[in-house]
């Protein structure tokens, strides 16, 4: 594929979406991100090395623009929803919900948002793409070690505020 | 007494693939420069922007009371614009006008909680290990309950008559400023340069005025760390954000932060801002205002306007 930016954004811009939603606490924060993500992969498509998949250089950009927003280390407990509307749209758009299990994924949204942005971004793509931690290691460029690391310390956080929270 | 449920491995994993697999409705879009901006009506910030003038200190931004007033008999000379500050609380679609008594942007010291140790798991989701507390010298595995500030942001809303643009600095803190007009078209347009729609920094010229959408004089401030971060930094010669992964960070940082944080001056030192404000009407003239954001004994944040 070449720089035809146009055919890039119609084939991931679905798939950029859904990391942006996943990462941000909101949906103005998500969209702030995805425009960004782009206007970083277009200006810096000359130093795209296509040994790497472009759709994991574009989740690079993409993570790598979330973590650098703002160093405002106070930000971990605001979870937003800005409308009611906003807050049944995120939990309809969840497979499997149901009546019996919202709550569950109400805390989870909580405590996902809560964690660490490094240990969120190895949960998100971990589970966004079904990821190896190879893959993951290669898209944040850190040492594999790392995200088996992160990846073990979010998940124990998480399921135990998911316990002590029922 | 809380009644505890153990989650599997596999009943966890299963919640995180559904959780990070949510379909939203949209698919945001990039925007481009070869679609004109329209004028369309835009609900994104039509709650925040129901509110009346913001209070004022030391001083008014000229003659907002003669913008509102149906008798005014202003010249153009006269006529000034008014900014309205409002707080984003989080999880309120509503802005709150600042220096009201909702207005909720309270700051907060934080802390570290200690941990009881890991629990760790069969494969069943059966705990093997004992639930102690953390033995002398034993760290936490993950921190939590780090509280901090309480506050979105702050939107600005400019209003007034004759008005062609404006820009907006800040000496502390970011902006963020999106074209609402533009948001309208995004599940039509596509394409590249979103600098026209977007823009984001410590300072934002030309952001042209539309008496039509109000919407589109609306600017948000960010409150930044980067202050009292460079300053612990330089105290500790290590790097704040693996504060929230390291313990031994967080037990060297949180002192460090205790110290500097001790009253609303300290939080105006540091989160504060002074935003300056130029106001381009379309007879060519400039007029300039300043709005102060502090934070006061409560912890809630202020604006204070002033004609610069």
């Amino acid at each position: 594929m070449n720089g035809n930016f146009d055919e890039y954004i119609r084939l991931y811009s679905a798939d950029l979406t859904r990391l942006c939603v996943s990462l941000c606490r909101n949906t103005s924060e998500a969209e702030d991100l995805f425009q960004e993500t782009w206007c970083k992969a277009i200006n810096n498509y000359s130093k795209y090395n296509s040994s790497l998949p472009f759709d994991k250089w574009l989740y690079s950009i993409c993570v790598n623009t979330y973590k650098n927003t703002s160093r405002l280390f106070y930000n971990r407990f605001k979870v937003s929803f800005r409308s009611e509307e906003e807050q049944i749209a995120f939990f309809n758009s969840i497979p499997d919900i149901s009546y019996e299990n919202s709550d569950e994924y109400f805390e989870l949204h909580k405590i996902i948002s809560a964690l660490p942005k490094k240990q969120r971004v190895v949960i998100i793509l971990k589970y966004f793409k079904d990821y190896s931690t190879k893959d993951i290691a290669q898209i944040l460029d850190i040492p594999e070690g790392t995200v088996k690391s992160r990846l073990y310390s979010a998940k124990a956080y998480i399921r135990r505020r998911l316990e002590n929270e029922k | 007494m809380r009644n505890k449920k153990m989650i599997s491995e596999d009943r966890l994993d299963k919640m995180l693939k559904n959780y990070c697999n949510r379909q939203p409705e949209y698919c945001f879009n990039f925007k481009t420069e070869e679609k004109a901006m329209k004028r369309k009506p835009n609900f994104r910030y039509a709650a925040a922007c129901l509110c009346v003038a913001t209070m004022l200190c030391g001083g008014f931004i000229a003659l907002q009371h003669t913008v509102f007033s149906e008798n005014s008999d202003s010249s153009k000379a006269d006529l000034g614009f008014i900014v309205t500050a409002y707080a984003a609380e989080p999880n309120s679609s509503n802005g709150t006008k600042l220096n009201s008594v909702d207005a909720k942007i309270s700051p907060f010291i934080p802390t570290i909680n200690k941990e009881l140790s890991s629990r760790e798991y069969d494969s069943q989701g059966k705990q093997i290990s004992e639930d102690n507390p953390l033995s002398e010298g034993e760290t936490p595995t993950v921190l939590n309950d780090v509280c901090g500030l309480g506050f979105d942001n702050i939107s600005l809303e400019i209003s007034g008559e004759d008005i062609e643009s404006f820009d907006i600095t800040s000496d502390n803190g970011y902006f963020n400023y999106v074209n609402m007009d533009a948001y309208r078209e995004y599940h039509n347009n596509e394409g590249t340069n979103i600098d026209k729609y977007f823009k984001k920094g410590n300072s934002i010229i030309d952001i042209p005025f539309d008496s039509e959408n109000p919407n589109n004089s609306i600017v948000n401030w960010y409150p930044s760390s980067e202050k009292l971060n460079n300053e612990i930094e330089e105290t500790l010669g290590l790097n704040v954000e693996d504060y929230y992964n390291d313990y031994e960070t967080a037990k060297a940082v949180s002192p460090e932060i205790d110290i500097r944080l001790q009253s609303a001056e300290d939080f105006t030192n540091y989160f504060g801002a002074t935003i300056k404000i130029t106001v381009h009407h379309k007879d060519g003239t400039l007029e300039n205002g300043r709005v102060c954001i502090t934070f006061d004994e409560k912890g809630y944040a202020g604006a204070s306007i002033t004609k610069a």
